[in-house]
């Protein structure tokens, strides 16, 4: 209205208008008869219609002038060097795409940290496989080392239940050379009886020599020596059957010593009593040695393992804790679309005052004031804190928290 | 056997982060973007352990979710927990009056969240 009555020809269509409509109406006061008698000649017609014309043109000289001065109010109201209302509407107008670029910023900024804790999930759910899997070979290694320990214990058992038996073996065999050893040193012993046989031959000798002697005296002594000469003659039989036997038994005696010391010899070069039994038990001690280091070995491998799973436990707590923080972003999200909403019904409420400055009358009444925006928007918060941010900006006391409890089981 | 929750949540990043987060501690875990998806997962055969929610979510919130699966043959006695950033008294009763078995107010730490998980779902 204020840009058609500054226009020059708003301000025409507006005298023309006036002039019109006054013209009229006087002439249907001044002259009632002629222009409501249905009678009237075209004269009257004619004169109605020239004191119309009469009429306007005078009143075009009262009109426009009221019509200058109403224009000169209008520029009046608007103090010298502010901004003029078309100016201000205008601007107003502008507030929309400027609101909806702050609007897209916010909705960008909500995307890119949306974006972004997707990125953290998906390394966190990483994180959690890297170590599942560091468990699963662990426990795989653990399962080996099991059963690898079980196969080891059980040869260790048996090797250790052979030891014992070749133990004893060892120890009946070193008793088994401890008897043969006396037995070959008893049959050395024999040997000894060598000389006594030769004592024996020598005695045959002489005996017979003695015999020969006899028969000899006996022969001396004829008749009566007869007698002594068969004692003589049987005691030389006699003395020959000793040197025989005798060399028989020196025979006998060789026999059976013969071989015996190179035997004994090589019994004794073998049978080192030491030297078996040493080398069972130095086999039997190195046995249990392995075993006391395998056995610790599976307790250090069971550390590991428990190590490594109590590590795991610990690694899906913290994982846990972390996501769980990751949901302030939907906290966050819900404000930040709050707020968009709010910019939105801000550009409405001003779009509604620009119209209402320039283009269409003003209405009190449909025009919902900023201020009962702003209560509208509490009813609208889901969140204490958003309850708590609002009363802060008013300057109101601001409530801490609702006093319920986070997690509530009913 | 392991147990089975669905997590009824319009925020991607929050259906994300409790599901890692349970999957970790041994859960199997679906997924539904707001109430009307859930109940159609729930009507093709899904028989959940547990139920989690959000309240506010387009086209069926969580209330309402909460009443129609309580009415559903064969899940009246499904545990159904929220987890909402909803601060409302009145609805948290309303909640309680239609059946739900515990309210949550994000955020809500996983160590936590699993721990009422494992109260609530039996055998768990």
């Amino acid at each position: 209205m204020s840009q058609f009555v500054h226009s020059p020809w708003g301000r025409r269509v507006l005298e023309s208008s006036l002039t019109a409509c006054g013209s009229i109406a006087l002439v249907y006061w001044v002259a009632p008869y002629w222009t409501r008698s249905p009678d009237a000649t075209g004269l009257e017609y004619a004169a109605v219609a020239a004191l119309t014309l009469l009429l306007a043109s005078v009143l075009r000289e009262l009109v426009r002038p009221a019509v200058q001065r109403l224009v000169k109010v209008q520029e009046q109201t608007t103090p010298a060097g502010c901004i003029p209302v078309e100016k201000a509407a205008e601007e107003l107008r502008h507030v929309a795409p400027y609101l909806d670029v702050l609007a897209g910023q916010l909705k960008g900024s909500v995307q890119d940290t949306e974006d972004g804790v997707m990125n953290v999930i998906k390394i966190v759910d990483s994180v959690y496989q890297v170590s599942g899997h560091q468990l699963q070979r662990i426990r795989a290694s653990e399962e080996n080392g099991a059963a690898l320990s079980s196969v080891v214990e059980e040869k260790i058992q048996v090797d250790q239940q052979l030891g014992s038996i070749l133990e004893m073996f060892v120890a009946n065999q070193e008793k088994d050379v401890e008897v043969n050893l006396s037995r070959l040193k008893r049959l050395q012993e024999v040997k000894s009886l060598t000389p006594l046989v030769d004592v024996i031959s020598q005695v045959a000798r002489q005996t017979n020599f003695l015999a020969i002697n006899a028969a000899i005296e006996a022969a001396r002594a004829g008749e009566s020596g007869r007698g002594f000469a068969v004692v003589a003659a049987e005691i030389r039989v006699l003395s020959n059957r000793t040197a025989e036997v005798a060399v028989d038994i020196a025979k006998r005696i060789n026999a059976a010593t013969e071989g015996i010391d190179t035997e004994l010899q090589s019994v004794v070069t073998h049978a080192d009593r030491h030297s078996a039994s040493g080398n069972m038990r130095k086999v039997l001690d190195d046995i249990n040695e392995m075993q006391a280091r395998f056995a610790e070995g599976s307790a250090s491998l069971l550390a590991i393992v428990e190590g490594v799973r109590t590590g795991h436990m610990e690694i899906v707590d913290k994982l846990s804790e972390a996501l769980g923080q990751i949901q302030f972003h939907d906290v966050i999200r819900q404000r930040i679309e709050q707020v968009q909403n709010a910019m939105h019904e801000l550009n409405a409420h001003l779009q509604s005052v620009a119209d209402q400055m320039h283009d269409k009358p003003w209405d009190a009444d449909s025009l919902v004031s900023l201020k009962q925006r702003l209560e509208q928007q509490v009813s609208r918060y889901v969140m204490a804190s958003q309850h708590s941010a609002h009363s802060t900006a008013m300057g109101a006391t601001a409530m801490v928290s609702d006093g319920l409890p986070k997690i509530e089981l009913f | 056997m392991a147990k089975t929750i669905m997590i009824v949540d319009d925020s991607l990043t929050m259906t994300m982060s409790v599901k890692s987060s349970l999957e970790m501690n041994g859960f199997i875990v679906h997924t539904a973007a707001d109430g009307v998806l859930a109940l159609n997962k729930l009507k093709t055969g899904l028989k959940p352990d547990l139920i989690i929610t959000d309240i506010n979510m387009p086209n069926m919130g969580g209330l309402e979710l909460i009443k129609q699966v309580k009415t559903l043959p064969g899940y009246r006695f499904v545990p159904i927990l929220t987890l909402t950033t909803e601060s409302d008294a009145s609805k948290r009763e309303e909640g309680k009056r239609l059946g739900a078995t515990g309210w949550l107010v994000k955020p809500v730490s996983g160590p936590d969240l699993v721990k009422v998980v494992k109260q609530v779902v039996p055998g768990a």
